[in-house]
């Protein structure tokens, strides 16, 4: 690979594409410090793109060949608007169905096909070999996220994410495994389901000692993925992509019940924590939705909401811990 | 042996030694200011001082509070939820709700058999229904904050204020003022929107009766009054409110230090 970084916003973007025409996906995630973007996108608009797009006009990411801007929710489409603009950027929209049936994965496979004449455009070419070494690569990953190892200290996975942002997915794998391998929980952790939007280091530091599932795109939701079924590499990749572990933004919440039931019957855990992304309506029926799940299954559930702000960590500081006292205190007995 | 809790909140450092039968020893109550560790260290001497002990004397510290971090010389840090529903419990053990008004934010908590707390809801984002929201407001209507019970439990009528923003509400204060409307009847109803806040706080942890009130709010007879009516059940009273979170960690010290001899 030698053909420079494309930049993404949504793990629906698939790396094995990218990884395959000879370039470097790396995701664009919130910065350690919030960067100002009032300017370019309404204080009324998703922190996490927001702070996305004064991080890469600040020059807090590496160059760039092509950013990749899936349409997950309006938030995105107002930065592909304002990134379409810009001389600076070559910027690809990924229009994102919002279902998940033969319809939609027949539209997706059609972007995917769009989006690698676009990554020829910029110079890349899908290389058989590099392509099929990438599935082999991701697949892997989802190996290691799919059985019952996905429990883990919360700040490493982060870590780990941000480490290997922008690396090929084997040395991400190689590291995963070994973290997984040698993992060391402290005695007594409680296990905590953390769920909603991507959260912030702050909450991930808060939660450092305690055994983590990362229900979120920086965790299971973003490195699992469906069955490889179809004809064609784009039909097979649209259908994996569509039929992993869903983000709150399809409308069918049936399938992260599912999930989440699934995990119940497989992991002890003790309570959630929904992370509450302010201004993403995505989060607040998702939220809903949970609540009801959860109290249903007679576990404790937190929400915590925030805007990724690093100054708001004290705030949900005693929120958190004492969700964490409650949890070890025994419950209603 | 002495056993001790702090409590270092937004607006005073509370501190409270307990012996082994966990009856109250000393405590005291001072400003926490600028310096919260320089606070925890001046409320600590004076709550000795007045048991007539010294440092020597404590088996165990625990901080609570918003400030908890801050005190290094702490053994161990528990949040102020946890606090206040030991030390409610210690004092009402038939207590199933603590209701805590401090002077930064406001809890409503839900206690299990055991006495300890299961469910909580907080309200940690803005001054509405707080003490520093009382205080904005006296400064408004040119009264100390102790004096506010006094004149609102002389009120005939309420004045509904429309604004739980404590920035809105000092606006809404002033023009009421303005219009010509009774201060005694501006203040009851303040009190009834302090206690309006804090029932749908009650609410989102399904209370139950009985319901003890702690936090520097609960001196306030206006207060307590209005949220009795809004609860529909009688408040249990500490007879001194703000000294809670401290006894509560104070029982956690003495527990933890049971746990370490055994």
């Amino acid at each position: 690979m030698s053909g420079g970084r494309i930049g993404f916003l949504c793990t629906y973007t698939p790396g094995e594409l990218i990884e395959g025409a000879g370039f470097n996906p790396y995701r664009l995630l919130p910065p350690s410090e919030a960067v100002g973007s009032e300017d370019l996108l309404d204080s009324n608009l998703c922190p996490y793109v927001r702070q996305v797009a004064g991080a890469l006009r600040s020059g807090y990411y590496p160059h760039f060949q092509g950013i990749v801007i899936a349409r997950s929710c309006e938030a995105s489409l107002h930065f592909y608007n304002i990134l379409s603009r810009e001389r600076d950027f070559n910027v690809f929209l990924l229009d994102l169905p919002r279902q998940r049936g033969p319809r939609a994965q027949k539209y997706f496979q059609a972007q995917l096909e769009n989006l690698t004449k676009w990554l020829e455009e910029l110079g890349g070419k899908l290389n058989e070999e590099e392509l099929s070494s990438s599935l082999d690569d991701y697949g892997k990953t989802r190996e290691l996220f799919q059985d019952t190892r996905i429990r883990a200290k919360g700040v490493d996975i982060f870590q780990l994410a941000s480490e290997y942002n922008g690396r090929p997915r084997r040395d991400f794998n190689a590291a995963l495994e070994g973290f997984l391998n040698e993992k060391c929980l402290e005695e007594n952790a409680l296990s905590i389901l953390l769920t909603g939007a991507i959260p912030p280091q702050g909450l991930i530091n808060i939660l450092e000692g305690e055994e983590i599932i990362l229900d979120t795109c920086l965790g299971l939701r973003g490195f699992l993925r469906g069955e490889m079924q179809g004809k064609n590499l784009f039909s097979r990749l649209s259908h994996a992509y569509l039929n992993r572990p869903p983000c709150p933004r399809f409308l069918d919440g049936e399938d992260r019940l599912n999930l989440f039931s699934r995990l119940l019957e497989t992991q002890e855990i003790q309570g959630v924590i929904y992370h509450d992304l302010g201004f993403c309506d995505v989060s607040s029926y998702d939220f809903l939705i949970q609540k009801k799940f959860w109290e249903d299954q007679n576990v404790p559930l937190l929400k915590v909401k925030t805007e990724l702000g690093r100054g708001e960590t004290g705030q949900i500081l005693t929120r958190v811990e004492a969700f964490l006292e409650t949890l070890e205190e025994g419950g209603e007995e | 042996m002495l056993y001790a809790g702090i409590d270092v909140g937004s607006l005073s450092t509370d501190v409270v030694l307990v012996d082994s039968d966990l009856q109250i020893k000393g405590y005291s109550i001072i400003p926490t200011g600028a310096d919260s560790k320089k606070a925890a260290g001046e409320s600590l001497d004076e709550a000795l001082s007045q048991a007539g002990a010294s440092q020597e004397d404590i088996g165990e510290i625990i901080a609570t509070g918003y400030g908890r971090i801050s005190v290094s010389f702490a053994s161990d840090r528990v949040t102020e939820i946890t606090c206040h529903a030991r030390g409610a419990n210690r004092l009402f053990p038939q207590a199933k709700t603590v209701i805590d008004i401090g002077g930064q934010d406001s809890k409503a908590i839900r206690l299990n058999r055991r006495g300890r707390a299961v469910d909580f809801a907080m309200n940690d984002k803005c001054a509405a229904g707080t003490g520093r929201f009382l205080e904005v407001m006296a400064r408004a209507l040119e009264l100390d904050l102790e004096e506010l019970a006094g004149h609102s439990l002389k009120a005939e009528k309420t004045v509904p204020i429309s604004n739980m923003c404590a920035v809105f509400a000092e606006s809404e204060v002033v023009s009421l003022i303005a219009e010509g409307n009774p201060r005694e009847e501006i203040i009851k109803g303040l009190h009834v929107s302090v206690a309006e806040r804090t029932l749908s706080l009650a609410r989102r942890i399904g209370y139950q009766s009985p319901v003890v009130m702690t936090g520097g709010v609960a001196k306030n007879a206006g207060v307590i009054r209005a949220l009795e009516e809004k609860l529909e059940t009688e408040l249990l009273i500490p007879e001194e409110p703000q000294i809670i979170g401290a006894l509560g960690a104070a029982v956690i010290a003495f527990e933890r230090a049971q746990k370490e001899v055994s």
